[in-house]
């Protein structure tokens, strides 16, 4: 394959430096302000929580994420290595959660034998969480936190 | 009274369904005893706000918050399902860091370029803005002022932003940051077509029986679209899926047919397949003589570089890059004869076997065959050359234009269509595919925007890629971003992005939600409203046009960057910003400011706000005191109305789950140019391409090039860069998500495990990623989603401290001028072994 | 007693000459709630059950009654019976209500 790399060393060693300051302060984002042309030290690797205990859900429409690690898992056209523990024939035995009816529908809402294709690949909607802390927070109020406010409010007015 | 959660569960379960209905939220059952107002969610439609699928979620809010969201199980995008990012959408607006206010980089009371950010009111900022802009427009002219807009504006935002610049300030330099991702895709439709967006729909995936991906990874980056395509092909025995990639990465888990070819070499394979196809009498011989004729496009057209560059005045057709000249089909025949299966597998690296499997997918008569492509073609220095070359295939064979037979360009944002292409936010474009360079184009819209002849600058203005080279050069002084992050995003940051934001020549303005990199790196930033914090409109992949309304309020003093755009218009008066000369054309406008001229103009505040959907809020209708959306909307519809772009009327978007253009007599269009679907198909035809006059489209010949740059002694690895299912481009919204960062929280350099041993590194090892332009830090991983081969590394882009933009080239596409950010070369140095 | 119980909603659409029999057998199904209907022939239920194959059935009885054109599931929730025993919410009274937790 031809490539032409020599003009872009030229190409680089033209490319002047600023005479200016590239950095000027900022608010900090999931980036502290202020950093932008430099480098930082990046954290190890963490490792996915592999506790196995359900994890509270933000509303019931929520996918649940999954309280264990992944990693190795065959899911492909060949096999799908969730669904040995989840499906609706395993799930009992293995006393994994079963996945909900929802997944048994096809496209028209018809129901089927087995999970539905188009929900073959498990990881399109649940994801395992590993052990970091967020960057930034999150104020998000489930229903059940809102209410508790209304009735919180209530109270004071009387 | 008790509300236990069982009841609770069932009256929501209710509301959800009931509003999938389109009834009335308030629960008519006798037999179930609830407390309605204490259970009530209110229930509406939203398309999503990340990708260009377009899936339709179902949004429940009480107490003015978001508190859950669902697929709507009547969108037919989706049918029920989100991917993992929609299903979170309910938190995207809750990050602890919302801007909410605006900020100034102040030392001493006043502005100063390295000022802290200090809190001042909107007044002021859109005072600083004013004058900013009046100085640079008096000392230097239209050409010092610029827009940097986005495939998530609204289609009402991309209208007024371009109104203002184009027509208000006149000046041309306003692009998208579609510009990074389907540009080229643009340029491909217009070339072979002469019109712009694709012939078929989603409905393609359950008609066919052949996927092609080329570069595309739609398992990650199109999951919605990727459950049609597994539903299709686990369900039906004779479907087969071809995948295509530099990498191995999780769309192969579902592939027959696996290629991993070197990059730049997908141009070969697309000739092999055009040669197989000629060579082995594939062709559709009657399809091409009656709809198609051939041409030879310019070659050796440049990398997109600055004009300075040796690659560039090397090139011999830098300047004339989209042109070309007839060709017959013995011509075309003989030019692509030389892409033999010997050589196209010698120089892809994939096996021919396999290459042969694929050409006769498509060489197979009794095949359909769908091919999805997005930045892998799109990224490119020759993307659109690759476009032209997909389309060249399904051209030869007849595969077009029908039920399962569609080349189909995917988008990555979620008004990519709607609002970069179709409101033409584009440097060079105008609404409806016009150009700003045809005088025919500027004449109607200066007719439909009720403006005087001559308001319309003639000359196409700077592309993003360039903004930031102006930036850096001087020319630009004061620049708006919108709804965009191209600090992150945008390509060699350090070289040209960042020097040119940082130049004391320019001011910066950042509106955004969140303090994003870009926001870090601006000098005035304006808190925005989002997604569902105001009526929206976004048109998705399909062509489909998809509507909201308002239903929470923005925090703070964030406002809409409709709001933004129509509130700063008033600032400038038509004295201050247009010629006398073109002012004595429209005695009526002196003295008036912008807004009276571009949005008073008795057509866009046309509408009373009596006229809006009850139960709504509208902010921006509540601020100019009329339906502003509306009027933006059905000023913008009458340019595409009877010229192949037809829109609905306005409200009927409020009540459909999106319709696919043209809308004609209520019908949406799904399969363009064809008889008996598309009504701008004359009677008898069959087929017509009607973007040409001739009703043909065009085969290109068109060769292999080699890339920018490419890895050699100094630089041994391929880079490519690229999204994760987990975040949405630049991680923004997705990243302030726990469940979202804690799946997916640092962004890692995907490598082949052996290619880290010899580095004498492993996986978790921390490794600096350098290019001739800079560096970044990141973490090895060699076992993850992604696998790449020997001699190529990956690096998805979402990450904030870990800008692998920096590294990036900014070779561009010379026709499309859109970024390559799969192909560069970098060299890997171990940190720290971990 | 059970661990868990199930909540789904379901979306019908009807004849709607046949609504008046289509809605007397609904009543007729165990575990059937009706909710709202509009004239065009659309109904919301509600299924509670005690197990996922219950709700399947249901949704095969809805979908072969006489005058029903189709039945769509939309909504499936589990819940555990801890939580479903536990009052959320008292609405006359100013006090905290108990902490309660969704899984």
């Amino acid at each position: 394959m031809r490539s032409l790399p020599l003009l872009l060393v030229l190409l680089a060693s033209l490319a002047h430096a600023a005479d200016y300051p590239l950095d000027a302060p900022a608010p900090d984002g999931r980036r502290p302000g202020g950093t932008l042309s430099q480098e930082r030290a990046t954290p190890p690797l963490a490792e996915d929580e592999n506790k196995d205990l359900k994890r509270e859900r933000n509303y019931p429409e929520q996918p649940p994420t999954i309280p264990h690690t992944i990693r190795g898992y065959q899911v492909d056209k060949n096999g799908n290595k969730c669904l040995t523990c989840h499906s609706r024939s395993n799930s009992a035995k293995t006393q994994a959660p079963m996945i909900s009816i929802t997944h048994y529908m096809d496209r028209d809402g018809q129901t089927l034998a087995a999970v539905s294709p188009r929900r073959y690949f498990c990881t399109q909607c649940h994801v395992p969480q590993q052990e970091v802390k967020p960057l930034v927070g999150n104020d998000f109020r489930t229903i059940d936190q809102l209410l508790q406010d209304e009735v919180q409010r209530a109270g004071q007015q009387q | 009274m008790k509300l236990s959660r069982r009841e609770f569960a069932k009256a929501n379960a209710a509301a959800i369904a009931a509003a999938a209905l389109g009834l009335p939220a308030f629960s008519t059952a006798s037999n179930l005893i609830t407390e309605a107002d204490m259970t009530r969610l209110d229930w509406n439609k939203a398309p999503c706000r990340f990708c260009g699928t377009g899936c339709g979620v179902m949004v429940a809010t009480r107490d003015g918050r978001v508190v859950a969201t669902h697929g709507d199980i009547k969108a037919e995008v989706n049918r029920g399902l989100n991917c993992v990012k929609g299903y979170f959408l309910s938190k995207i607006m809750y990050g602890t860091d919302r801007l909410t206010q605006p900020l100034l980089r102040m030392k001493g009371g006043k502005y100063d370029k390295q000022g802290e950010f200090q809190p001042i009111s909107w007044d002021e900022a859109f005072a600083i803005m004013a004058e900013k802009t009046k100085a640079a427009l008096t000392a230097h002219g239209p050409q010092a002022v610029g827009m940097f807009g986005s495939g998530q504006w609204t289609v009402w935002e991309g209208y007024a932003a371009n109104k203002l610049m184009k027509a208000g300030l006149r000046c041309n330099n306003i692009d998208p940051n579609a510009r990074h991702c389907m540009a080229s895709a643009v340029m491909g439709f217009m070339r072979s077509f002469g019109m712009d967006e694709p012939m078929g729909c989603y409905d393609d995936i359950e008609a066919t029986d052949t996927f092609v991906l080329w570069g595309s990874n739609m398992a990650e980056m199109h999951p919605i679209l990727w459950s049609r395509v597994a539903d299709r092909r686990l369900s039906q025995p004779q479907v087969k899926v071809a995948v295509l990639s530099t990498f191995e990465h999780r769309s192969f888990d579902l592939a027959d047919i696996p290629m991993v070819f070197k990059p730049q070499t997908d141009l070969i394979i697309l000739n092999y397949i055009a040669n197989h196809i000629i060579e082995s009498g594939s062709v559709n011989r009657d399809f091409v003589s009656r709809h198609t004729r051939f041409a030879k496009g310019a070659d050796d057209i440049g990398y997109g570089l600055r004009a300075t560059d040796p690659l560039e005045q090397k090139a011999k057709n830098a300047a004339n890059a989209n042109t070309w000249s007839d060709i017959s089909f013995e011509q075309f025949a003989a030019f692509v004869k030389p892409y033999t299966l010997e050589r196209a597998a010698e120089e892809t690296g994939v096996p021919a076997e396999r290459l042969k499997a694929l050409a006769e997918l498509y060489a197979d008569p009794k095949r359909k065959v769908v091919s999805f492509w997005t930045m892998g073609f799109n990224q490119h220095t020759r993307g659109v050359w690759a476009n032209n070359l997909i389309y060249n295939i399904h051209l030869l064979t007849g595969k077009i234009s029908e039920p399962g037979n569609s080349p189909f360009s995917l988008t990555g944002q979620p008004s990519a269509c709607g609002t970069a292409r179709e409101v033409g936010t584009f440097s060079h474009r105008l609404p409806a595919d016009m150009l700003v360079a045809n005088p025919k184009h500027r004449a109607t819209a200066e007719k439909i925007w009720k403006l005087p002849p001559g308001t319309i600058q003639e000359k196409p203005g700077f592309h993003a890629v360039e903004q930031s080279r102006k930036l850096k050069d001087g020319v630009l002084k004061v620049y708006w971003t919108q709804v965009c992050n191209n600090m992150h995003a945008g390509p060699n940051i350090m070289q040209e992005i960042l020097p040119g934001w940082r130049n004391p020549e320019a001011f910066v303005i950042v509106s955004d939600v969140y303090p994003t990199v870009s926001a870090q790196a601006a000098d005035l930033i304006l808190p925005s409203a989002m997604w569902v914090e105001k009526e929206g409109a976004y048109g998705n992949a399909e062509r489909r046009t998809q509507f909201w309304h308002q239903l929470v309020k923005a925090p703070g003093e964030a406002k809409s960057d409709l709001w933004q755009l129509v509130e700063f218009s008033k600032l400038f008066t038509t004295d201050e910003v247009w010629p006398a000369e073109l002012l004595a054309q429209a005695p009526q406008y002196k003295g008036k400011t912008l807004y009276e001229v571009l949005f008073r103009n008795g057509q866009v505040d046309q509408f009373p706000t009596s006229d809006m959907a009850e139960g709504y809020a509208n902010d921006e209708a509540a601020a100019f005191g009329f339906y502003l959306q509306k009027g933006l909307f059905e000023e913008y519809a009458a340019f595409g109305r009877g010229h192949g772009h037809d829109l609905a009327p306005f409200d009927t978007y409020h009540e459909a789950r999106g319709l696919r253009w043209p809308v004609v007599d209520g019908q949406e269009t799904r399969w363009r140019y064809r008889e008996g679907h598309d009504p701008y198909v004359e009677k008898g035809s069959g087929v017509q391409f009607y973007g040409y006059p001739d009703n043909k489209a065009i085969i290109f010949a068109l060769p292999y090039e080699p890339p920018a740059e490419a890895p050699d002694k100094d630089f041994p690895f391929w880079l490519s860069t690229g999204r994760v299912l987990e975040h949405w481009h630049t991680g923004s919204m997705t990243q302030r998500v726990d469940e979202l960062y804690r799946a997916v929280p640092d962004a890692l350099v995907y490598m082949h495990p052996d290619d880290a041993k010899e580095l004498k590194a492993r996986r978790g090892s921390e490794v600096k990623v350098i290019s001739r332009r800079g560096e970044m830090r990141a973490r090895i991983e060699t076992r993850g989603r992604n696998k790449p081969p020997r001699g190529l590394v990956f690096v998805p882009f979402f990450d904030a401290n870990k800008l692998i933009n920096k590294v990036t080239l900014d070779a561009t596409d010379p026709i499309s001028k859109q970024t390559d950010y799969k192909k560069c070369a970098v060299r890997i140095e171990l940190v720290s072994l971990a | 007693m059970p661990d868990s119980i199930q909540i789904a909603s379901l979306i019908v659409h009807a004849q709607p000459q046949l609504m008046a029999a289509v809605t007397a057998n609904l009543r007729r199904l165990p575990g059937v709630e009706l909710h709202q209907h509009s004239p065009e022939g659309k109904l919301v239920v509600v299924i509670e059950a005690e197990h996922e194959a219950q709700i399947v059935a249901t949704l095969g009885a809805v979908q072969s009654l006489p005058g029903v054109i189709n039945a769509a599931l939309v909504y499936h929730e589990v819940l555990e019976e801890q939580d479903s025993s536990l009052p959320t919410v008292m609405t006359s009274s100013p006090e905290m209500p108990d902490e309660t937790q969704q899984t």
